[in-house]
């Protein structure tokens, strides 16, 4: 009978160590399919192409650069006084008034690559900290805002951000569906029209 | 009877310095920590603050032969940093070191390389001193309480 608790005990012991090895979640982990971030250059170390003294996360500089394009194209097809192009919502960055040290488009590029990064697996080394997505698109919130975005505003700008990842070499179609994806996501909170 | 009253007074005295002393010590100690606090706190970084961008809007037919000598002229103006001309509509957009140089001087030194029939992009009055999506209302008390605190340190 006291074989028998000792044999017992160690049955149990052995069986303990069995759950709790199986419930780690290490294999899980090694199993997590690689973020958008880490496929844009994740965390890799690069010179920043605008200020070669800088160093900069290749992740980050992939969506930043993806977003000034984006912003170039948009800037080129702004039609003063014309509807449809985006201009009531991105045409202030073409002053030259700065905010504080920063000019306006310096401030808008780095709020939209902060998002883009930190939310899609950088948030280890990007924080963003700007307004919600609702309240950043709802002018009663955010006056800068002008005029509330409709489906075929949001429809263009996603447009101009695959032109945009085409001119910066991101071309292949799955990466570019999973931009597309997020940018999708987001369409509840930013249309509001 | 007397001894006991003066006793007693002094204690009810100890009693009100301690009180006192205690929320002084508290009031210097937060103080304190709001100063280490402020002090080390670090300012937004922003990836190339200086960095604006402009617009020309050329008024000639563009073709490839022409953009490649824009892109050239443009490159010998310091403060560029990089271009996009549009051959299609005319429309040259480019970013630079505004420290270096504004929009006027970049475009005049570009007609003056080229003599180009070409207008420098103006924003229409009010769009002008407006700043764009999404960054932290301006009108709100945390932005003119934040901008005033880093202001006094940084």
């Amino acid at each position: 009978m006291k074989n028998f608790s000792k044999l017992a005990l160690v049955a149990l012991f052995i069986a303990s160590g069995a759950f709790v090895t199986s419930c780690n979640d290490d294999d899980d982990k090694a199993a997590e399919p690689a973020s958008l971030y880490a496929k844009l250059g994740g965390t890799t170390m690069v010179a920043d192409p605008n200020n070669p003294s800088q160093m900069i996360e290749q992740g980050r500089l992939s969506y930043r650069s993806v977003v000034d394009s984006t912003i170039t194209l948009i800037v080129a097809d702004i039609v003063t006084g014309a509807e449809g192009n985006l201009g009531a919502h991105f045409a202030p960055i073409v002053s030259e008034v700065s905010s504080g040290n920063a000019t306006n488009v310096s401030i808008l590029s780095k709020n939209l690559t902060d998002f883009f990064s930190a939310n899609t697996g950088g948030g280890a080394t990007n924080v963003y900290t700007g307004l919600d997505m609702v309240a950043a698109h709802d002018p009663a919130q955010n006056p800068r805002m002008g005029v509330k975005s409709t489906d075929a505003d949001y429809d263009k700008f996603i447009g101009y951000v695959g032109a945009a990842a085409g001119l910066n070499g991101v071309t292949d179609p799955q990466l570019i569906n999973e931009v597309v994806a997020v940018l999708e996501s987001l369409r509840a909170p930013i249309v509001q029209e | 009877m007397h001894l006991n009253k003066i006793l007693k007074k002094m204690k009810i005295n100890r009693t009100v310095k301690i009180i006192a002393g205690s929320i002084l010590g508290i009031f210097v100690l937060l103080f304190l920590v709001l100063v280490v606090h402020i002090a080390t706190a670090k300012p937004v970084e922003i990836d190339n603050a200086s960095l604006q961008i402009s617009r020309i809007d050329f008024k000639e037919p563009i073709d490839s032969l022409k953009a490649k000598e824009i892109h050239r002229n443009l490159k010998k103006i310091p403060g560029v940093k990089t271009d996009r001309l549009n051959i299609e509509t005319g429309v040259l957009v480019y970013f630079h070191d505004i420290k270096i140089a504004n929009s006027e001087e970049i475009y005049n030194q570009l007609i003056a390389l080229g003599d180009y029939k070409a207008e420098r992009f103006v924003l229409p009055k009010g769009l002008e001193n407006k700043t764009a999506c999404p960054v932290m209302t301006e009108d709100s008390f945390s932005y003119k309480f934040s901008r005033g605190i880093q202001r006094i340190f940084n």
